[in-house]
């Protein structure tokens, strides 16, 4: 089986009277184009997150890129990629990295100073919409698991947030890394 | 005082193996243009509604929130010139009042694709397809559920206001045989 890797981005931008907020994904209910049921619906993801082969040849930026246009639009890939490039990839900070026989997973973060970006992004039907999370909503966060791809968020209240492992570790980092940096400001 | 007018559409499709369903577009839980959380949140709406503009007639008001709330692209499939005659377009639900005027119109697209073109605005919640046996289930919601809408329900759960369900209620009589 060829192996998988995985790569996510997580936008972090400061908003008015809330702070430093992560800009979630929700995963919606069904495909857009095949209208099949989504799994982990209503589950929040990291901004972009998209898999490919391991020996596939795109670059990360590429890969993730696609995701952008997919997941918000073509108007927001200037706004996600501005100060990436195929040669220097900036992929720093890691927030999450995880390797195993059959999958590598690797999610970055970004920290974005004008949340006016939140403004052009357009989402499709098999997104349940964006999520604005702060830090401090992390420890009610309900982390998920297989079990969950079925019914993912589907059954509980929808004022709940809803996560697998890999996504909660790279927001709690996230928030680590640049939250400190926005105090120090 | 100026009468506030509001304007709906409420689109139908078919979906292969399915049946048909009425696209209803969900409430999102804040505003991120405006900063600030959104009345109704996570309620199902029509699949465009919004308030008309000064000297905006209510087809004028539907276009003008379908490029805002679906996209331009969705919005050229959806209403193409003569859209009303093209998809047979009914009133579903009509309200007047001193100072109120809702108009809701219903149309019937047979050709399901348009539902890829379509991208919500960040603040919206979610496009939901609503089966007419789903109807039966609906919570329906009065100014009491505003701040909290639907916030405290599971997402298999649906809300909706008076004038929506009627909407809904009335297009799946007139496109759902």
């Amino acid at each position: 089986m060829e192996k998988k890797r995985k790569i996510g981005l997580l936008i972090l931008t400061p908003i008015k009277h809330m702070g430093l907020v992560a800009i979630s994904y929700t995963q919606g209910i069904v495909h857009a184009r095949n209208l099949m049921p989504l799994p982990f619906p209503g589950s929040s993801e990291v901004t972009l997150y998209a898999d490919s082969d391991l020996h596939d040849d795109q670059d990360e930026t590429d890969i993730l890129i696609r995701n952008a246009e997919e997941r918000y639009g073509e108007n927001s890939v200037d706004i996600f990629f501005s100060n990436y490039n195929h040669h220097l990839q900036p992929f720093e900070p890691s927030v999450f990295k995880f390797s195993s026989d059959s999958t590598n997973v690797f999610i970055t973060a970004k920290l974005v100073d004008d949340s006016s970006l939140l403004h052009s992004l357009r989402v499709p039907l098999s997104s349940s919409g964006i999520r604005l999370i702060t830090q401090d909503m992390l420890c009610q966060i309900r982390i998920l698991d297989d079990h969950d791809k079925e019914h993912g968020m589907m059954r509980l209240a929808r004022s709940q947030i809803g996560m697998t492992y890999d996504t909660f570790k790279a927001f709690e980092n996230a928030f680590l890394f640049f939250g400190k940096r926005e105090d120090e400001r | 005082m100026e009468k506030l007018r509001k304007a709906g559409l409420l689109i139908l499709t078919r979906i292969p193996n399915m049946g048909i369903v009425g696209v209803s577009q969900t409430r999102g839980i804040y505003d991120v243009k405006n900063l600030r959380p959104l009345s109704f949140p996570s309620v199902s709406q029509v699949t465009v509604y919004g308030k008309c503009k000064k000297d905006e007639n209510f087809p004028d008001t539907i276009l003008r929130e379908a490029k805002e709330e679906l996209g331009e692209k969705a919005s050229d499939i959806i209403l193409p010139k003569k859209w009303r005659e093209k998809f047979n377009a009914q009133t579903v639900y009509s309200y007047s009042s001193v100072d109120l005027e809702i108009e809701i119109i219903a149309i019937f697209i047979e050709d399901h694709t348009f539902l890829q073109e379509i991208r919500a605005e960040p603040s919206s919640g979610e496009i939901r397809l609503i089966f007419q046996r789903q109807l039966s289930s609906i919570r329906q919601l009065g100014e009491s559920d505003k701040s909290v809408g639907m916030l405290h329900f599971p997402r298999t759960k649906l809300g909706m206001t008076m004038d929506t369900y009627t909407a809904f209620l009335q297009a799946f009589e007139i496109f759902g045989k």
